[in-house]
C-alpha cells in the first residue's frame, strides 16, 4: 500500500532520467538465457520491460544488477535499465507475461510509437489485468515532462524507512573510506530484495538541515565575533546575551561606545547563500556530472539517483561541524572543514571511480570527471569557510 | 456527525442545530426539506451559516490547544466537549475525529494573524517583506512536509495536512503575541531568554499536534520520517518570529 503505482516499466529513453544503463549487464548470464527468447522478441516492440520475470530469477539468486529490459527499436541505445521495480511489482500477477509475449507477437508489426498521452498499444491488454494503476508509460517529451511532475514518479525514491536512513547516516560516518561499501552494501545501486537502492529522502531533509545549521550558525559566529570585538576593541559594554538571533541585542553599556556600533543585525543572506551553495552542490553538480558521464562521454557508470543521493549524504560530515563552527577561532573552523570535506570527498571518490572505470571508454575519460569531483569539493569547502565563518581582523 | 435527529428529514439534512428551532413545522415543510435537502440551508439565517463555520474553526482551534494536557482524562474535559467530537476514549483520537474535516479558512486567519503580527515590529520599508515572507514560509513549508508526506506512502489527503499544519501554527501565532509584548518591555536581556523559553514551549505544543494527527497516517517505521519534517518546519516558524 506504500507505494501505490510502479512507474518503472517505463523504457522510455530520456522517458526518466533517474534511469541508466547497468554497466553490470551481462548478455551471458545463465539467468536470462532461460527469457532470452521472450526478450528477443520484446526486445523488438514492446515498450514494456516484464520485470517481474527478472524479479523472480533474481530472488532465487543473490541479487546482482543482470538483468535487462527491452530495447526500443527507435533507439539505439543499450539501455537495459538498473532500477529495480519497487513493491507494487508484488501485486501483477503472473499472466501479463504470457499476455505480454501474445500481444506482442500479434503487434510484431506496430513499432511506431504511441501517440502524445495514449498508452502504447502493448499496454492495453495488460492494463485490464493490472490489479491497481499503472501509470502510461510515455514515449513523447511531452509525456516524459509530464511525468516528472507526476508525484508517483518520485515515490520510489522515498519507499525507505527511518532504520534504513539511519543505517546509511551512521555508514557514511563509520565507512566512508571503504571501497564501494556505501554504494553496494548500504544503498544498493539498484533496489533488490535486501537493499533499498538510493533514495532521495535523504539528500533533501539533510540539504534542508544544513542550510538551516548555516543560515543560524553563522550568524551565532558573527554576533560572537562582534561582542568579543566590541569587548576587546573599545567599550566594556556588558551585553551578556547568549542567543545571537535576535534583531537587536539589548546591551546595557556602561561605557562610552555608541548604540549603533553596538547593534548587531541579522544577515539573513547566510540563509540566502547556504540554500544556493548546497543546493547547487547536492542536486546541480551531480544532475551536471551524470549528464557529462552519461551522455557527453557515454559512459554507463551511475544513476541519476544515485549520485545525488551519494552527494547529499556527503553532507552528513559537515552537519556537526557547522555546528562547532561556531567557536570563534579561525584555526578551528579551517581544521573542521577540512576534516569534514576530506571525510565528504573520499566518500564520493571511492564509490564513484569504480563504476566509472569499470568499462573501457572510462579508462581514458574517468580520471578528469574525478579529478573535478574533488575540485568541487575543495571549492565548496572554500565557500563555506569564507561564506559563513570567516572574519577579517 | 451524531445529531439528534428532531424529527422529519434525513439525517444529513439537518446540519448542527439549525432545525432544532423548526421541530414544530408543519409536515409539509419537512417534506419539502426532505426533498430539497442538500438546499435546506438556504432558510437559515445569514448569521447560522457563518456561524457554523465559526464554531467549527473554533473547536478546531481548540483542540489544537488542547493536546499537552495528556494525563487528564476525558472527563476533565468536560466543559469542552465540542459537537464534533463524541470521541470518549484517547484525547488523540479527538484531535483526529475532529480535524479530520479539513477546512482551510482556520490556517488562513492564523497564518495571517501571525504575519500581521510580526510585519508590525518590522523596519517600516520592510513591513510588507515580512508579511510576504512569513505568509509564503507557511503555505510553502505546509506543502513540501505534506508532499513528503505522501511521498512517504502516507495516506493522508493533501488538503487534510495542510489543514493540520496550519492550525499547528496556531501556538505560534500566540507565542508571536507573547514576544511581541515582551520585546516592548525594556528588560534586556531577561526578554530574550524569555522569548526563547517561550517559543521552544510553543513550539513542542505545535509538533505535538501535528505529528499526532499525521502519524496515524503513516507506517510505524516510517514516523519519524514523516514527524521530523514537521520538527523542522515548526522550529524554522520559530526561528522567524525570534527574528522579526
Amino acid at each position: 500500500m506504500m507505494n501505490s503505482t510502479n512507474d518503472n516499466n517505463g523504457e522510455d529513453f530520456g522517458a526518466n532520467p533517474f534511469r541508466s544503463v547497468d554497466v553490470f549487464y551481462d548478455e551471458s548470464d545463465a539467468q536470462n538465457q532461460q527469457q532470452s527468447q521472450h526478450q528477443q522478441q520484446q526486445q523488438q516492440q514492446s515498450s514494456i520491460p516484464d520485470p517481474f520475470q527478472q524479479q523472480q530469477q533474481q530472488s532465487l539468486s543473490q541479487p546482482t544488477n543482470s538483468f535487462s529490459y527491452p530495447m526500443m527499436t527507435t533507439n539505439n541505445n543499450n539501455n537495459s535499465n538498473g532500477m529495480m521495480p519497487s513493491g507494487p511489482m508484488d501485486n501483477i500477477n503472473m499472466n501479463n507475461n504470457m499476455n505480454m509475449n501474445m500481444a506482442s507477437t500479434q503487434q510484431f508489426q506496430q513499432q511506431q510509437p504511441a501517440g502524445l498521452m495514449a498508452p502504447p498499444p502493448q499496454l492495453q491488454p495488460m492494463a485490464q489485468q493490472q490489479h491497481q494503476h499503472q501509470q502510461q508509460q510515455p514515449t513523447s517529451w511531452w509525456g516524459n515532462i509530464l511525468m516528472c511532475l507526476n508525484l508517483d514518479s518520485y515515490k520510489m525514491y522515498f519507499d525507505i524507512d527511518a532504520d534504513d536512513i539511519v543505517t546509511r547516516i551512521r555508514a557514511v560516518i563509520l565507512h566512508f573510506y571503504k571501497p564501494e561499501h556505501f554504494r553496494n552494501n548500504v544503498v544498493g545501486p539498484v533496489k533488490t530484495a535486501e537493499l533499498k537502492g538510493p533514495d532521495l529522502y535523504g539528500p533533501f531533509w539533510i540539504t534542508m538541515t544544513l542550510i538551516f545549521i548555516l543560515g543560524v550558525t553563522a550568524n551565532f559566529h558573527a554576533f560572537i565575533h562582534h561582542t568579543t570585538s566590541i569587548h576587546t576593541g573599545g567599550g566594556s559594554s556588558s551585553s551578556s546575551n547568549s542567543n545571537g538571533g535576535g534583531n537587536t541585542t539589548t546591551t546595557t553599556t556602561t561605557s562610552t561606545t555608541t548604540a549603533a556600533e553596538d547593534e548587531f543585525d541579522y544577515d539573513i543572506n547566510h540563509l540566502l547563500n547556504a540554500a544556493y551553495i548546497c543546493c547547487g552542490f547536492v542536486f546541480v553538480l551531480p544532475t551536471t556530472l551524470w549528464i557529462t558521464t552519461q551522455c557527453c562521454m557515454s559512459m554507463k557508470a551511475l544513476t541519476l539517483a544515485e549520485w545525488v543521493c551519494l552527494y547529499g549524504y556527503s553532507l552528513v560530515p559537515f552537519l556537526p561541524v557547522a555546528v562547532l563552527c561556531i567557536i570563534p577561532f579561525a584555526i578551528v573552523s579551517w581544521v573542521l572543514l577540512a576534516v569534514a570535506t576530506a571525510v565528504s570527498v573520499l566518500l564520493v571518490v571511492r564509490n564513484v571511480a569504480h563504476p566509472l572505470l569499470a568499462n573501457d571508454v572510462g579508462q581514458a575519460k574517468a580520471p578528469p570527471v574525478i579529478l573535478i569531483i574533488l575540485g568541487a569539493h575543495v571549492v565548496f569547502f572554500l565557500f563555506l569557510k569564507f561564506a559563513f565563518f570567516h572574519h577579517s581582523g | 456527525m451524531m445529531q439528534p435527529n428532531n424529527g422529519g428529514g434525513p439525517q444529513w439534512a439537518n446540519p448542527q442545530g439549525t432545525q432544532q428551532q423548526h421541530a414544530t413545522a408543519v409536515s409539509l415543510a419537512q417534506q419539502e426539506d426532505a426533498f430539497f435537502a442538500p438546499l435546506s440551508t438556504l432558510d437559515e439565517p445569514v448569521r447560522e451559516t457563518i456561524m457554523r463555520d465559526v464554531r467549527s474553526v473554533a473547536s478546531k482551534l481548540k483542540v489544537v490547544l488542547l493536546p499537552m494536557d495528556r494525563t487528564i482524562p476525558y472527563g476533565g474535559y468536560a466543559g469542552v466537549s465540542q459537537t464534533e467530537n463524541i470521541e470518549l476514549t484517547d484525547r488523540d483520537k479527538q484531535i483526529i475525529e475532529s480535524l479530520r474535516d479539513w477546512d482551510l479558512w482556520g490556517p488562513l486567519i492564523v497564518c495571517l494573524g501571525l504575519a500581521v503580527l510580526l510585519s508590525f515590529n518590522a523596519p517600516v520599508g520592510q513591513a510588507s517583506l515580512v508579511f510576504a515572507t512569513v505568509f509564503c514560509a507557511v503555505w510553502l513549508g505546509a506543502a513540501v512536509v505534506t508532499i513528503n508526506t505522501q511521498l512517504l506512502g502516507g495516506t493522508i489527503s493533501f488538503f487534510q495536512s495542510v489543514c493540520v499544519l496550519g492550525y499547528g501554527v496556531f501556538p505560534m501565532t500566540m507565542a508571536a503575541v507573547v514576544v511581541l509584548l515582551f520585546k516592548m518591555l525594556p528588560l534586556g536581556v531577561f526578554s530574550v531568554l524569555v522569548e526563547v523559553a517561550v517559543l521552544f514551549v510553543a513550539f513542542l505544543w505545535s509538533t505535538r499536534a501535528s505529528s499526532v494527527f499525521i502519524g496515524q497516517y503513516i507506517v510505524a517505521s516510517r514516523r519519524v520520517l514523516a514527524v521530523f519534517p514537521v520538527l523542522f518546519f515548526y522550529t524554522f516558524l520559530a526561528w522567524l518570529v525570534l527574528l522579526f
